[in-house]
């Protein structure tokens, strides 16, 4: 207690301190005098005078426009002289007035030009030009982002940043994204999102790609010691449009349509054709394994052996079934009946400009999206608007606004869905008349079912295409979001900034019943008493889940030093605190019985308490969705200050510093809060050495290195119950959630970045190497406890230390030759990582090395995949070779037992260590042909397989046909052959499927995407500019080391991504 | 107005640094968390143990009610499941025991409960009972692990293979393994004081009260040989409330013996605890030498077991329902009653005892009471009722450890199972299963010889 205010103290009291000295310098600067400077404005291509040019003053409201010469005029003050330059043909630029006495020549970059833009890196608390950086950043405009299409921001970084990479192929959250490898185990990987200079904890779906100015990737500590403990695995800093000064009213109006085809269910490997299912129910049935009587279910075809053999069909209907059965292939009428192709439709509209006093921007944009599964499709609307004021000469106001609403209507039946019913793999989902096909499902007994009717219950088929209109959930999310910002030029050289930030979030769901659906009716029916009374009406059901509501409260108020210079010295920095109040609660849901949908009528006056029996067997209590009522409260403090220090223009030297608090729970008083920092230095090499320009444009050095840590809310010192009501009881009751670790400590990581930035040949190639390490201490990690602690949950400790070593690479080169342009973009990075420490008990047995979690075990990679050693099949029996210590074994369990982890084969790393990208465009006049491939090299899969004995138990796989069947068969297969019911053993399925025989390479190469662009040439028309495009995505392997073509990316899945083709046009007026 | 702003900001600055500090990150984060503090607290960790899955696999599995088809067996997942069945050498391979972790689990719960209420400043009638309640549970269920994994009380060798007697819950504490006579004496001991704390009202079946004190005690004293205090404690049990089901007046054809109400409606449960219904499915048959071993006028014939497909499936839980009940009930105490009576040589009193129990068991036209003066076959008889009511309930393996050491009625169990016959002798080392091998590598510890 007393440690965490002592902490307090001392910051407010340096926080004091410095609004103090902040108010002394405010009025010694303000007695400086203004400076009048001149200067003249011209294309930066062939020098030709540009008028009708902004210029302003930055941090002030002062601002002139050059005239028909190109001349200007404007009056600056020491230590104010950054000025910006904009004009809406040209790119804008921004610059210090170093000389004052001369004119200033500025050369602005026409924004049709490839030549690129001045990167501005973006850190959400301040900007800077990136040559006076000193972290690794990654900045993505406008222009790169929207070469991509897609409904959501972040699958658009896909390829365009070193070091990014998706976990998750088709992945939108953040937590499908990895920042640089691994920096923790357990705690929160997700890195941390910036919108609007605020951590943005909505759903990134509601954001829309087309409201996006820019994206910047913080990579390496510095990002961390601004943004604080939340942000050790990297943040992503997204800008939204705001407008410009002094630009004319323009309006863009952009589309783009997305085909993607229905997916091919037969290319799955985890399925086999109906006719051998037959087979190996047949012999289930023959060794007698299926129980017939009115409480167990049996696949269809099992009921129609039982029904042979007590006479009830006849040998001629048997056949007739048995060969329907045998022919019908559900994969295929699921893609007949339940799969159509997805189509996405995406409208944006926006409308921008902006006076000497003002900008503003406004953009609405609908999202339509027609999902693959027939009955499914969803919906967004967004509007952002966004609008600076200058108010007086000191005062800026920037507001703005966003909503977004979508919708979702789910109402298909997938696939999955019909796993369901028994013996679903030869289920007909329509029948030889072409009507919807009646099936058993969820375990109910064909005898049940067959009679319900009769026996006065409802009919008790299920339909799946029918049930398609007799459901209907949906789902809705709105959320707003508003912001102001106010920031005021204090006299001289501070700035003061007030930010403030709410944001709403409210999500519903529910699902309606039609009486006729099958839920409704199976209720019906399975609570139906002995008399013949029905418990539940047969009527609809109205389902209102649990509705989640949110707000966020963020502020920050932050002191500015933007720039101070003295002759060769020069400084900015900031320092300031922000308060973030979240609270996020879900409000419960009800269930309305006897529903109505056209009166809206219905009720929820049900006998819940009582129980009930049930049919065909058993007791329950009539459903009700359980009351929860949560209430999670967040609540973050943070104290941060930044100081950078050039000399010379050449050497740069960087320091942050964050002390972060927040409310987290079970925790000591004094581990509440972390302190980070972090420090850089920057070297513009060019500057001190003269170098031939034509060869070396650019040369520079970069260090940072920090502390930063990770957040974990799932731990806790102290044991940790949660309250409950119970339901024999009615009482409130409580289950102890966390038994709590007195010795935890919070998890840190030290990041060091050497990065290197060059250009040669003036431009024509740029790149940039950035080598870092990343050192994880005291890593939180489940640890293996004996059962008889009573817990044999997870339970969590510092178990290891993990150090990550990477290089990211990145290369672009440019070449013009008769106006056709080549620019290409190679992007590559390494990752390892070795576990240096660990603090979990030595433990050898296997299955914690072959089934996962991985322990950590000293000097191996946390990604290695362990396996046992394949000596092939036996050529006699067609079963795994087993050998210990170089002896032939048949006892499987003996042979499992007897291994050891040091007998397991190290595989591979289980996650790329060599990925990136390479993209090439290809430009001619208006056209540009774009492509990217993507590579990821070593590192090994273990690929699913036959599992002998468990096609049984409806677990299935096409190697079954590759399976042993007769001596010499081993020579091509290293399936094992099929086993009779009943006869496998215990481990058996372990000595082929954890061997090396299922590890396969994963290293390939994919085309990723194929786009071809058009501009459109005007003239003197109304529309100012128009560009339409079409794109090719998911084009498949280039390149698989794997000889099955097995695509590494997606091996164990039903089935693969299909190709996407987009079209679309971007435009403005 | 230049002026009014910069204070403004100024003073919103200081006000946001200075201001917000106290308290603000004190706030709560879910209002439903709670480090446990309070005598409301423990209060409410004790009533959320639920017994709906009990530990009593490997006893029933190693018993010999079930008798499996080879389809059953065969079709059978989990592989401790079928090697306890036929008592093979190794049982687990690597599984997950539920009859190891779960009792654990509740013992942990316990001892988190009890290390809160010695915090507590203030002694009061509330605490007491709370407190009771915590040692209740910790002995139930170390008397649980006792029946499966230490070795019979009987045996000559008490100073070796105990069950791990953990008493605190940090989990950073290694606690090996205690003697057989430690375990059993934490059991009493935690049982008697229990039993004195603990007020007489009978709240709930599903809460630990005077009456499941006495029980449990009488179970434990039973097991140990100790027929004095075994008696003392039934008889203590049974004067609170020595209410039985009368078979006359249930429907007996019913798909269900028992209504599904959770024993609700039942009057001879003392302590809840089912086991879950998916040992070996809910067609597994009973062993035809039990059934037959009913007399024609006895009603559990009819009550506990219906024919399907020529097999006797049991349908008489004291659940209502497939899950056999593995919990305190009055019947079980009749039968300790007498047959401490008959141990102590007082046969007469337990031919009296026995016959209120199966004069609600048998139709009451045709019931004939017992009147056995030999001890020895006042004993037989009780044995053989034990078997007879109570199916099911995790007992019968108890019964059949103990009465190895007792010669004259002890009998060698068979099982086929795959055309292969398996046997498990008197004394057998087999009636202790063995320490899960996941507990021996993470807490080291002397496996029991098996």
């Amino acid at each position: 207690m007393r440690r965490y205010y002592q902490i307090n103290m001392d910051l407010r009291w340096f926080l004091g301190s410095l609004i103090l000295l902040a108010n002394l310098l405010g009025n010694v600067s303000a007695q400086q005098n203004d400076v009048m400077i001149n200067g003249v404005v011209r294309s930066a291509v062939d020098s030709s005078i540009v008028a009708g040019a902004s210029i302003a003053v930055d941090g002030t409201a002062r601002s002139v426009r050059s005239d028909q010469k190109g001349y200007f005029s404007i009056k600056i003050a020491q230590g104010k002289d950054r000025i910006r330059v904009t004009h809406m043909q040209f790119k804008s630029v921004e610059m210090h007035v170093k000389d004052m006495a001369n004119t200033l020549n500025v050369y602005l970059i026409p924004s049709t030009s490839v030549i690129d833009e001045v990167e501005v890196v973006q850190t959400g608390y301040f900007s800077l030009p990136k040559e006076r950086a000193t972290g690794s950043y990654s900045y993505i405009d406008e222009k790169m982002l929207n070469r991509a299409v897609g409904e959501d921001i972040l699958s658009r970084l896909d390829n365009l940043v070193p070091g990014l990479q998706f976990k998750n192929p088709e992945g939108s959250n953040a937590s499908d994204i990895r920042v640089r490898g691994l920096s923790t185990i357990h705690s929160d990987e997700t890195p941390l999102i910036v919108l609007d200079n605020f951590p943005y904890e909505g759903d990134l779906k509601n954001i829309n790609p087309s409201d996006i100015e820019s994206v910047t990737i913080l990579k390496d500590a510095a990002a961390a010691s601004i943004w604080g403990a939340r942000a050790g695995n990297g943040v992503i800093v997204i800008q939204t449009k705001k407008g410009k000064f002094d630009a004319p009213i323009r309006l863009n109006l952009t589309h783009n349509t997305t085909w993607k085809d229905k997916p091919d269910l037969m290319k799955g490997m985890d399925w086999i054709p109906s006719s051998e299912l037959l087979k190996i129910e047949k012999e289930k049935y023959k060794k007698s394994a299926y129980t017939f009587n009115n409480t167990t279910a049996v696949p269809a075809y099992v009921q129609l052996l039982e029904d042979l053999q007590q006479g009830k069909v006849t040998q001629q209907e048997f056949d007739l079934w048995e060969d329907r059965f045998g022919k019908a292939n559900v994969r295929q009428d699921a893609m007949d009946y339940l799969y159509r192709p997805n189509l996405q439709q995406q409208y944006y509209l926006s409308g921008s400009g902006g006076g000497q006093q003002y900008r503003f921007n406004i953009g609405m944009g609908v999202d339509q999206n027609q999902m693959e599964l027939v009955g499914n499709k969803s919906a967004r609307y967004n509007l952002n608007s966004s609008g600076t004021f200058l108010i007086g000469k000191s005062v800026e106001w920037q507001t703005g606004l966003r909503y977004t609403n979508r919708q979702n209507r789910s109402d298909g039946i997938a696939f999955s869905s019909l796993t369901n019913v028994e013996g679903y793999q030869y289920l007909s989902l329509k029948d030889s008349n072409g009507d919807n096909m009646p099936v058993q499902i969820f375990g109910l007994p064909l005898g049940y079912v067959r009679e319900a009717e009769s026996s006065g219950l409802l009919d008790w088929y299920y339909r799946p295409l029918d049930e398609r209109n007799l459901v209907d959930r949906t789902s809705r999310a709105d959320d707003f979001l508003v912001q102001q910002v106010l920031t005021y030029q204090l006299k001289g050289i501070f700035r003061a900034s007030a930010n403030y930030q709410l944001s709403r979030s409210i999500l519903g769901a529910s699902t309606k019943y039609d009486k006729d659906s099958y839920y409704v009716r199976d209720l019906v029916n399975r609570f139906t008493q002995s008399d013949g009374t029905k418990v539940i009406p047969h009527q609809g059901i109205y389902i209102e889940s649990p509705s989640n509501t949110g707000y966020v409260h963020a502020a920050r108020l932050q002191l500015d030093l933007p720039n101070l210079r003295y002759r060769d010295h020069q400084m900015s920095g900031l320092a300031g605190s922000e308060i973030r109040i979240s609270n996020q609660e879900t409000l419960p849901g009800f269930t309305m019985y006897n529903y109505d949908s056209d009166l809206l009528t219905g009720t929820g006056l049900m006998d819940y308490s009582s129980l009930y029996r049930t049919l065909p067997t058993g007791t329950s209590r009539i459903p009700l969705l359980n009351p929860n009522h949560k209430l999670i409260k967040d609540r973050f403090l943070s104290y941060f200050g930044n100081l950078g220090y050039q000399f010379q223009d050449t050497y740069i030297l960087t320091g942050s510093f964050r002390w972060d608090g927040s409310n987290l729970f079970g925790v000591k008083t004094n581990q509440k809060g972390t302190a980070l920092w972090s420090v850089g230095t920057g070297w513009n090499i060019l500057n001190t050495f003269s170098l031939p320009e034509d060869f070396l444009s650019q040369l520079k050095l970069r260090t940072t290195y920090g502390l930063s840590g990770n957040v974990n809310k799932s731990v806790s010192h102290h044991p940790i119950i949660r309250y409950d009501v119970s339901s024999r009881l009615n009482v409130p009751i409580a289950i102890v959630s966390n038994i709590g670790n007195p010795s935890l400590k919070w998890e840190s990581v030290k990041t060091l970045n050497l990065g290197l930035d060059f250009g040669l040949k003036a431009g024509r190639l740029n790149g940039s190497v950035d080598y870092y390490t990343k050192n994880g201490y005291d890593l939180i990690g489940n640890t293996y406890l004996a059962p008889s602690t009573g817990v044999t949950t997870d339970y969590m400790i510092n178990y290891a230390d993990i150090k990550t070593k990477g290089v990211d690479f990145s290369l672009t080169s440019r070449l013009d030759y008769r106006g056709v342009g080549w620019r290409s973009n190679l992007l590559s990075s390494w990752v390892k990582n070795k576990v240096s420490k660990y603090n979990t008990p030595e433990v050898n047995d296997l299955s914690y090395f072959i089934t996962g979690p991985v322990p950590p075990v000293l000097g191996e990679s946390k990604d290695m995949l362990y396996a046992l050693p394949w000596y092939g099949l036996d050529p006699d029996t067609g079963f795994p070779l087993m050998y210990l210590d170089g002896v032939k074994t048949e006892s499987y369990t003996s042979y499992y037992y007897a291994q050891t982890r040091d007998d397991l084969v190290r595989a591979g790393a289980a996650i790329p260590t060599w990925y990136g990208s390479w993209r090439n465009d290809l430009s001619w006049r208006g056209l540009t042909l774009s492509l990217t491939m993507q590579f990821k090299f070593g590192y090994v899969f273990r690929k699913n397989s036959l599992d002998s004995g468990n096609e049984y138990n409806g677990k299935y796989h096409m190697d079954y046909f590759n399976r042993w069947q007769k001596s010499g068969d081993e020579k091509y297969t290293d399936v094992p052959r099929a086993i009779a019911y009943g006869e496998g053993k215990a481990m058996q399925s372990a000595a082929y499927t954890y061997t090396m025989a299922l590890i396969r390479p994963g290293d390939h190469i994919r085309l990723n995407d194929i786009r071809l662009d058009y501009s459109v040439p005007l003239k003197g028309n109304r529309i100012k500019s128009l560009s339409v495009y079409g794109m090719a995505r998911n084009l498949g392997l280039i390149w698989n080391k794997n000889k099955e073509r097995l695509d590494p990316d997606y091996h164990n899945a039903s089935y693969l991504p299909n190709k996407v083709f987009s079209f679309g046009f971007q435009s403005s007026f | 107005m230049r002026l009014n702003i910069k204070t403004g900001f100024c003073i919103s600055f200081l006000v946001l640094v200075l201001g917000c500090a106290d308290g603000f990150l004190d706030v709560k984060q879910d209002q439903a968390l709670r480090i446990p503090n309070s005598l409301e607290d423990v209060d409410a960790l004790l009533k959320g143990l639920v017994y709906n899955s009990s530990a009593r696999e490997l006893a029933i599995a190693g018993g010999d009610e079930y008798q499996l088809t080879d389809a059953i067996y065969n079709g059978l997942r989990n592989v401790y499941k079928k090697n306890a069945y036929i008592w093979a050498d190794s049982v687990y391979l690597g599984e997950r025991v539920p009859d190891w972790n779960l009792p654990y689990y509740y013992i942990m719960n316990a001892n988190l409960a009890l290390e809160v209420l010695e915090k507590l400043p203030n002694q009061s009638e509330k605490l007491e009972q709370v407190k009771s309640s915590a040692l209740f549970h910790r002995a139930y269920n170390f008397y649980v692990l006792s029946q499966s994994f230490a070795p019979p009380f009987h045996q000559k060798e008490l100073n070796a293979y105990g069950l791990p007697l953990r008493l605190e819950s940090d989990v950073s504490i290694k606690v090996g393994r205690s003697t057989i006579a430690e375990t059993y004496q934490r059991i009493v001991a935690d049982l008697e004081e229990a039993s004195v704390l603990i007020n007489d009202s009978f709240v709930s079946r599903f809460l630990p009260s005077k009456r499941a004190c006495y029980a449990l005690l009488a179970r434990v004293y039973l097991v140990m040989g100790d027929f004095d205090n075994a008696l003392k404690n039934a008889e203590l049990c049974l004067s609170i409330n020595d209410c039985l089901n009368d078979f006359n007046e249930l429907n007996l054809k019913s798909n269900f013996l028992f209504t599904a109400d959770l024993g609700l409606t039942n009057k001879e449960i003392i302590f809840y605890d089912n086991m879950g219904p998916s040992l070996f499915g809910s067609s597994a048959p009973i062993n035809k030498d039990l059934v037959e071993l009913y007399s024609d006028n006895d009603l559990r014939k009819i009550g506990y077991f219906r024919q399907q497909n020529s097999n006797n499936l049991f349908k008489g839980s004291y659940t209502g329902g497939n899950s056999p009940f593995c919990g305190l009930a009055n019947d079980e105490i009749y039968l300790i009653k007498a047959e401490s009576l008959a141990h102590l040589g007082r046969v007469s009193e337990a031919n009296e005892t026995l016959n209120v129990l199966l004069k609600n068991r048998c139709d009451k036209n045709e019931f004939i009471p017992i009147a056995v003066i030999d001890k020895k076959d006042m004993l037989r008889i009780v044995f053989e009722e034990r078997r007879k009511e109570l199916v099911l309930r995790g007992l019968r393996w108890e019964d059949l450890r103990r009465l190895g050491w007792m010669e004259e009625y002890s009998r060698v169990v068979s099982k086929e199972i795959n055309g292969k016959t398996h046997t498990l002798n008197p004394k057998s080392t087999k009636f202790t299963f063995p320490i899960p091998e996941k507990e021996l590598e993470l807490n080291q510890m002397v496996q029991t010889p098996r």
